[in-house]
């Protein structure tokens, strides 16, 4: 009588974990954004002022810059930047704004190398003792690559109006949205389509992995 | 090694095709994407790169992705001179070019390639190694390049029975390229009337010209091999040619 319940009771608990496997391995689980663990936590990088938080290096809840990205704690680069545009390219057949829009001008904010990364508008507690130490992104060097200058032509173009009608050479977007994964920011490929910068599950802070060029064949039939 | 071509004729290019009568696109073996994409073509360097054959191994290095052997999406190298050819990852190759050089040859030519040539050269005139990128893929970024230059491929992968059944024979431009078709030639009719066809809206039959100027990938596009060698159009019956040319010789090498 006890192996027999045993016998079923062991049958059970394997087919519990079977299903369990098969609802958790899903298709794309959703990936858990990070930026704690990211180098856009720059509370704890030298060279930079601790200000004991990880989020006010870009934000803040109260008075922060209305445009361009939420409750944004930065100002933004006055540029003047060179688009990586059709006066340029002769391969590029989607029309490019005069200047970086929306969300990009976010993320150049610091990635544009003019402005120290630990200065922000709204410092926590108001407190006045604690002042940004006004050191820009690193120069480049060896495989890092990450201040991209005001010179944006040597960068992939950004503030583009998304058209595979302009070129078929691209997959159509759905929704603002290109292969289900990649937003479009008022219909453009801005920084933010190809970068979520709270994660970087995928280096670095890709939405996607590269792996194969996968992300770059989301848009680009090649 | 220099070849010197005895010139019955202006025209070249059937010259480098003297492989007109082999099938639109060769036989990939098994193991090779399929498709009409890139990663199907043998610019695809993934596929040599993950190659388990002993004789491959430490060839090419894997970078984990396809376009990166060519495109990095931020801070490629500055090329100089304009224009700067698409996002390229590579360095700008700097050989001891000869230009193509023909008796008849009318047309202005540039004295150096020009920047949307160098960048087929940068792999294809032997002096860059094939996995020898600016800008590495952060997941393997602390890899470095194993330097097989494209010589070193055509040494193979060429003749009666090549390796693995890839015959590239012709892959390798030696820098000195006096004897291959004309490029970063300025296209102008008017100097050889009745010899070409007139361009229209920077097209010839068409095919791009690049600043007015034939260059590599006018007839080359280096992400399909709809037809072989990555041709833009078939040149079955000297098509491709006479997109451009006004005629063909009637000899048995150029009339195929």
């Amino acid at each position: 009588m006890r192996v027999r319940w045993l016998r079923s009771f062991t049958g059970l608990a394997t087919a519990l974990a079977w299903l369990a496997m098969l609802v958790t391995a899903g298709p794309a689980a959703a990936q858990t954004d990070n930026v704690t663990s990211s180098k856009h936590n720059m509370s704890s990088r030298s060279g930079l002022t601790d200000y004991g938080e990880v989020c006010v290096y870009c934000h803040t809840p109260h008075n922060g810059q209305t445009q361009n990205a939420p409750l944004w704690n930065r100002n933004f680069g006055a540029g003047p930047y060179d688009m990586y545009d059709a006066t340029y390219s002769s391969t590029i057949d989607m029309t490019v704004a005069a200047s970086p829009q929306g969300v990009s001008l976010a993320c150049l904010s610091c990635h544009d190398g003019t402005i120290g990364l630990d200065v922000i508008i709204n410092r926590p507690n108001a407190d006045t003792a604690l002042a940004g130490s006004g050191n820009t992104m690193p120069a480049n060097a060896g495989q890092y690559f990450a201040n991209l200058g005001t010179d944006l032509r040597n960068d992939h173009p950004i503030s583009v109006t998304y058209s595979p009608t302009d070129d078929p050479a691209f997959n159509a977007a759905s929704g603002g949205v290109i292969g289900g994964s990649l937003p479009l920011y008022t219909g453009r490929v801005e920084c933010g389509t190809c970068h979520n910068p709270h994660n970087t599950t995928n280096t670095p802070f890709l939405r996607l992995s590269n792996s194969g060029s996968n992300l770059c064949t989301t848009c680009h039939i090649k | 090694m220099i070849r010197w071509v005895p010139m019955r004729h202006a025209l070249s290019c059937a010259g480098a095709l003297l492989f007109l009568a082999l099938p639109a696109r060769a036989q990939r073996p098994a193991g090779w994407p399929s498709g009409t994409l890139v990663q199907a073509t043998p610019h695809n360097l993934t596929v040599p790169a993950a190659s388990t054959a002993p004789v491959m191994t430490g060839r090419v290095r894997h970078w984990g992705e396809v376009c990166v052997y060519c495109h990095t999406p931020h801070g490629g190298p500055d090329w100089s001179g304009a224009p700067r050819p698409p996002l390229v990852n590579r360095t700008r190759p700097n050989a001891a070019y000869r230009m193509p050089q023909h008796g008849a040859q009318q047309m202005l030519q540039d004295p150096s390639p020009s920047n949307q040539s160098r960048v087929c050269l940068s792999c294809h005139d032997g002096s860059i190694a094939l996995d020898n990128i600016v800008n590495r893929p952060q997941p393997t970024n602390a890899l470095t390049p194993l330097n097989e230059t494209i010589d070193r491929c055509e040494s193979c992968h060429k003749g009666g029975n090549p390796a693995g059944g890839l015959d590239w024979e012709g892959v390798w431009f030696n820098p000195d390229m006096r004897d291959q078709h004309p490029f970063s030639v300025v296209y102008d009719p008017s100097r050889r009337p009745g010899q070409f066809k007139p361009a229209s809206g920077g097209t010839v039959g068409g095919l791009p010209l690049f600043s007015g100027r034939v260059e590599c990938p006018t007839c080359h596009e280096p992400h399909t091999e709809q037809f072989r060698y990555f041709l833009r159009q078939s040149n079955v019956g000297n098509s491709l040619c006479l997109a451009c040319h006004n005629s063909v010789p009637a000899d048995p090498v150029h009339a195929q």
